[in-house]
């Protein structure tokens, strides 16, 4: 009887961190997804010129860095809306998502066409996004890129 | 060499306040106070220090778009064929979340690459993470503006 209890409580000890580090794992997964989603809304609403959808995504301190020169909420919001819709195509080439208790960084490549008084110009990005959970969810408070080779 | 090592434990693990004339933010100070120290540190190639100052999972994107985890980016700052002489930050901001913090500036550097002078302007994005009462970067992404 005694060796069950003592059993008993070695199961408890070996199986409570086991089960700490799978808790751990699935919350990790899930902040990825959510992440990943947001970064497709982020993608989707850039395309179509949705502000407002960009608006909750993006935090106000929000600093964006695009060929070397900072942008803050307002200007990249200004410079979306004002932009022609699909003169610039954005497609993601991978990303992995790492957490930090709250925050997630996202490394990712993208590459981009855009088009510009009738020339197609062609180039590949390496970015990372920092995004922070706050108390209505993540918010997006910083993206920066560095151009690769094609 | 001279190690930065001293210095970088009493600002990881200490309530360490530079003087400053902006309102006294502490975390804010420190987090700077980091940032310069990381300069130094790669200026005098103290990988001990470098150590201490990035989290094991580090994500460090390079100017020319490379990626590096923790052991890539410290093999690289005791390259033999590059020696950084010259590591200045200007135009810091700090955004302080809490146990997360987010840094912008402008670093400029110069040194000796293959045998050439180099110097590059780079606009950098820091993000760092608090773990007890250390602070640690858990990524890093520059920008050449000089271009």
């Amino acid at each position: 009887m005694r060796a069950i209890a003592w059993l008993g409580v070695l199961i408890c000890v070996v199986c409570a961190p086991m089960s700490v580090a799978a808790q751990e794992a699935t919350e990790g997964e899930n902040t990825a997804a959510e992440i990943r989603a947001l970064e497709r809304a982020w993608s989707e609403g850039e395309a179509r010129n949705d502000n407002r959808a960009l608006d909750l995504i993006f935090d106000n301190a929000l600093v964006y860095i695009e060929y070397g020169k900072v942008m803050t909420k307002g200007e990249y919001l200004t410079r979306i809306r004002t932009e022609k819709p699909h003169t610039q195509q954005i497609v993601m080439e991978g990303t992995t998502v790492r957490t930090f208790g709250r925050a997630a960084i996202v490394v990712g490549v993208y590459r981009e066409k855009d088009m510009k008084d009738g020339k197609v110009s062609l180039s590949r990005w390496r970015f990372i996004d920092t995004w922070v959970k706050k108390q209505a969810g993540w918010t997006l408070v910083a993206a920066a890129s560095s151009p690769l080779p094609r | 060499m001279r190690s930065l090592l001293p210095v970088l434990l009493l600002l990881a693990t200490s309530r360490f306040s530079a003087q400053t004339s902006a309102p006294a933010d502490p975390e804010r100070d420190r987090i700077l106070s980091l940032e310069n120290a990381w300069n130094q540190a790669v200026q005098l190639k103290d990988a001990a220090a470098l150590r201490m100052l990035l989290a094991p999972e580090l994500i460090y994107v390079d100017y020319d778009g490379t990626l590096m985890n923790k052991v890539e980016y410290l093999d690289s700052m005791q390259s033999s064929w590059q020696h950084p002489a010259h590591l200045v930050n200007d135009s810091m901001t700090v955004h302080n979340y809490g146990s997360v913090a987010v840094v912008n500036g402008v670093c400029r550097e110069s040194g000796v690459r293959r045998g050439k002078p180099y110097a590059l302007i780079e606009r950098f994005t820091d993000t760092w993470v608090r773990r007890g009462d250390s602070w640690l970067a858990v990524a890093s992404q520059s920008t050449l503006m000089n271009q």
